[in-house]
């Protein structure tokens, strides 16, 4: 019998058309679009580049939730999400599927479509018509047509529809039932690249985003998911050909509890927050880490983004400057705090003369901008520049020794060994502008425990950054969140996410616009959202880079 | 008789003069959770660490000390009274040699977790004014890598069977804190068998490191009498009651009852490290 499904999900495979994917026959990027409503649109109508995006994990995993229930077990296995620029929206735009992948993706689709066919609870979700034979077509029909809808993220084609069918009843009759015919449905529509990529034609002359490519892009941008049913009847109806249309339904999704899930999703690629998952760090230096402490830490992080971004409104900068967070009875010990809890998370209010503020407080980035066996002020000054100020650091040239000195009698300190690593001069073009900053957190080790000694040696926390002096890492906090390149920087990455990919010298005005936006919003994050989210440049179409 | 042994380690800490308000109220509060206990014993022959819980010095066998002679320190100081450190390996030929073992798993599962809270602590390095309370915590500890609880953990004090006490006016001198004399009793449960037990003239001293971490010797007299009656009312290890009365009557060095010509208590002293520690309010 597995011979025989695994052949006709092969066949059905096949048999279902391959998308042009990359949006490719896009000959010319497109000029200009017409005008939107003069108050909303911020930025002009600058096209992105556009292709078509791989789903990540994620979005899969979520995907098969929103399609047949939580209750739906995922194989774990799925082809890896390559980061491209920092994000992994914008390396699923890249990226191809190995044959290992094409494997995986086909085991998955399987076992879900087992499961659903398996329980009937979640079978009656899907399945609305009741068969009366084992090859019911008309209840087949039925039956691709409303979950095709989803998984497609548009309506089928007839001819879609009828192979999907076609596939259905002829596992049926193989099998003997109808319900036996369903999983080879389901795995087909599940294998499909129109599922597990997100084809981009485009229409109209400049190109823009058709309708349900929109629908979907706001969905994946907002919401990490697939659309729901209101989002593809706006679609159908033609209610996001307008700003209005669009920014209503922006509104509701961002009202939306899916809507904590793009954000957290955001957050996640934004600062690499999976790479919690498998952090390492020697056990013997730091017997307080544990492999929960990654994720546990994460999760603080995206509580605190929560936070200001849904319950306060907050300006998102003070992410960098709250004392307000979220902890476990474990990370309090670890911040040498009262527990608020006897168990999971509670906010608390680190005291004011807590030497931890913020987001560079947090154990997720100062343990996961670490080395395994020590802090690191290089990495963690490269955050600083390249996540949250937008300055790309180059890679150190291949034939330079990036090691630094051990600590001696004269220099305990990783302060006192960065100085002297940088007397090389090619190395200190870039630690110059990294280094600082990450010495700014050296009374944090390596995984983001307090101290005041390295080997015995009063650690200095002072430094500047780009003209602004700070004595201890609250102030370098502080000057992060009054940099004038930090709100910008948080646009332009929330733009990044959204469009999928890294914008190039084309994408400025548009850069410009939001980030003015932004400001005017008061820092805001859902504002800036919507903000981007509505931009004519996320519904015009360009070419590939 | 290893309950017996881990009775008396549990009877060197608790409390005493519950009702007693501390005077000194200034400075802060600290609390230490303590993470290793272990007995300590003679090695070399005449030294152990202790106190002078009697405040006399027994060079020879004399009807006070019940004949028992005073060992010395490592560091040399004379008349310390620890006599249990004496007979210990006498003990573990009987019991096996895993009593340190089951006081540490004891406290590694949250079964032994106690606390000493500091307040009044204004300078480490020279408090006059200091008062300790010694309170039993509950709750499910982390450990690290090393196999050690963490610092810096939140703990519920114990509900059933808790009474805290008050040691009033220790001191801080150079980092290493000490106090006593003062009267504990303590709620014991092992196995079956729930008693309390009451200890005399305790005294606690102890160092703080760099990374504020206790380490230090608990020592005090235990009532042999008070452990025997205890087991005896228990159920099903009735049987070991005979063996500490022997021990009573052979390592028992203090409160010598003149009436009766014998000495009631077994002094002791067990070395201890602790790391700080919150008590959830």
């Amino acid at each position: 019998m597995t011979l025989v499904m695994k052949h006709a999900a092969t066949v059905a495979l096949l048999l279902i058309p391959l998308a042009a994917c990359d949006g490719e026959k896009a000959k010319q990027p497109a000029q200009a679009v017409a005008p939107e409503p003069p108050k909303g649109p911020v930025g002009p109508p600058t096209p992105t580049a556009s292709a078509a995006q791989r789903l990540t994990t994620a979005q899969y995993r979520n995907a098969i939730r929103d399609l047949f229930g939580p209750e739906v077990v995922v194989p774990p296995a799925l082809e890896p999400d390559v980061a491209l620029d920092g994000f992994d929206s914008v390396g699923s735009s890249k990226s191809t599927v190995s044959a290992r992948g094409v494997e995986q993706y086909e085991a998955a689709a399987f076992a879900i479509g087992n499961q659903v066919i398996a329980d009937p609870k979640l079978l009656g979700r899907v399945l609305t018509c009741k068969p009366a034979g084992v090859t019911d077509e008309a209840c087949a029909r039925t039956f691709t047509t409303a979950l095709g809808r989803r998984v497609f993220r548009r309506p089928l084609t007839p001819e879609e529809t009828t192979k999907v069918v076609t596939v259905i009843t002829t596992s049926a009759t193989t099998l003997g039932t109808f319900e036996k015919g369903l999983p080879f449905g389901i795995a087909a529509l599940l294998q499909s690249p129109n599922f597990l990529y997100r084809p981009v034609f485009g229409q109209g002359e400049p190109k823009q985003h058709t309708g349900f490519e929109l629908a979907t892009r706001l969905s994946f941008f907002l919401w990490n998911t697939i659309p729901d049913d209101a989002l593809l009847d706006a679609a159908r109806d033609g209610a996001l050909a307008s700003y209005d249309g669009v920014k209503k339904e922006v509104d509701r999704m961002l009202a939306s509890p899916l809507a904590r899930d793009g954000l957290r999703n955001f957050v996640r690629e934004w600062f690499r927050l999976g790479d919690l998952d498998r952090l390492e760090k020697d056990a013997k230096l730091f017997t307080t880490y544990s492999v929960e402490l990654g994720p546990m830490a994460r999760e603080e992080t995206l509580r605190l983004f929560e936070d200001l971004v849904f319950e306060k409104n907050a300006d998102i900068r003070d992410v960098m400057t709250t004392r307000r967070t979220f902890i476990t009875p474990k990370l309090a010990s670890m911040y040498q705090i009262p527990a608020p809890s006897a168990e999971g998370f509670a906010p608390v209010e680190l005291p004011s003369d807590s030497p931890r503020r913020g987001l560079l407080g947090q154990i997720a980035i100062l343990a996961l901008y670490a080395h395994p066996t020590s802090s690191s002020a290089t990495l963690r000054g490269k955050f600083v520049r390249e996540k949250l100020l937008c300055v790309e650091i180059p890679a150190p040239p291949v034939n330079v020794n990036t090691a630094l000195p051990e600590p001696t009698p004269d220099a305990k300190t990783l302060r006192q060994r960065v100085k002297i690593h940088l007397l090389e001069t090619s190395c200190a073009g870039c630690h110059k502008i990294m280094d600082p900053i990450g010495l700014g957190l050296e009374q944090f080790d390596g995984i983001g425990r307090y101290r005041t000694k390295e080997n015995a040696a009063l650690i200095d926390p002072s430094g500047e950054l780009d003209g602004q002096q700070f004595n201890n890492p609250g102030e370098l906090a502080e000057a992060i969140r009054n940099h004038r390149d930090f709100g910008p920087c948080i646009a332009r990455k929330v733009f990044q996410y959204g469009t999928g990919m890294k914008p190039t010298q084309e994408d400025n005005p548009t850069l410009k616009a939001l980030a003015d936006h932004f400001a005017a919003a008061g820092y805001r994050l859902k504002p800036l959202m919507a903000a981007v989210a509505t931009s004519p440049a996320f519904r015009a179409m360009g070419a590939p880079h | 008789m290893r309950a017996l042994l881990l009775a008396g380690v549990l009877a060197m800490f608790g409390c005493s003069s519950a009702d007693d308000e501390p005077d000194c109220t200034t400075g802060k509060s600290q609390a230490y959770i303590l993470t290793a206990l272990a007995f300590t014993r003679e090695e070399p022959r005449g030294t152990a660490p202790g106190f002078d819980l009697d405040g006399h010095v027994s060079s020879k066998p004399e009807d006070q000390s019940c004949g028992k002679i005073d060992l010395v320190d490592p560091q040399g100081a004379q008349g310390i009274d620890n006599q249990l450190a004496i007979f210990l390996p006498e003990i573990e030929k009987r019991v096996g040699n895993a009593i340190d073992g089951i006081i540490q798993g004891a406290i590694n599962d949250g079964r032994l977790l106690i606390m000493m809270d500091l307040s009044g602590v204004d300078d480490t390095q020279n408090d006059k004014c200091v008062n300790l309370q010694v309170k039993l915590a509950q709750g499910k500890p982390m450990l690290g890598t090393d196999g050690v609880l963490e610092a810096w953990q939140t703990f519920d004090l114990r509900k059933a069977d808790q009474k805290i006490s008050t040691a009033q006016k220790g001191s801080f001198k150079g980092n290493t804190f000490s106090i006593g004399p003062f009267e504990l009793h303590i709620p014991i449960a092992i196995f079956d068998v729930s008693f309390m037990i009451h200890m005399r003239n305790a005294r606690v001293r102890f160092t703080l490191d760099q990374e504020g971490n206790a380490e230090g010797l608990l020592g005090g007299g235990i009532s042999i009498d008070e452990i025997a009656d205890g087991v005896q009312n228990g159920a099903g290890v009735e049987d070991i009651v005979p063996q500490i009365r022997t021990l009573g009557k052979l390592a028992s060095d203090l409160g010598y009852s003149e009436e009766e010509g014998v000495c009631k208590l077994l002094s002791a002293t067990l070395s201890f490290k602790a790391r700080p520690a919150f008590v959830r309010k």
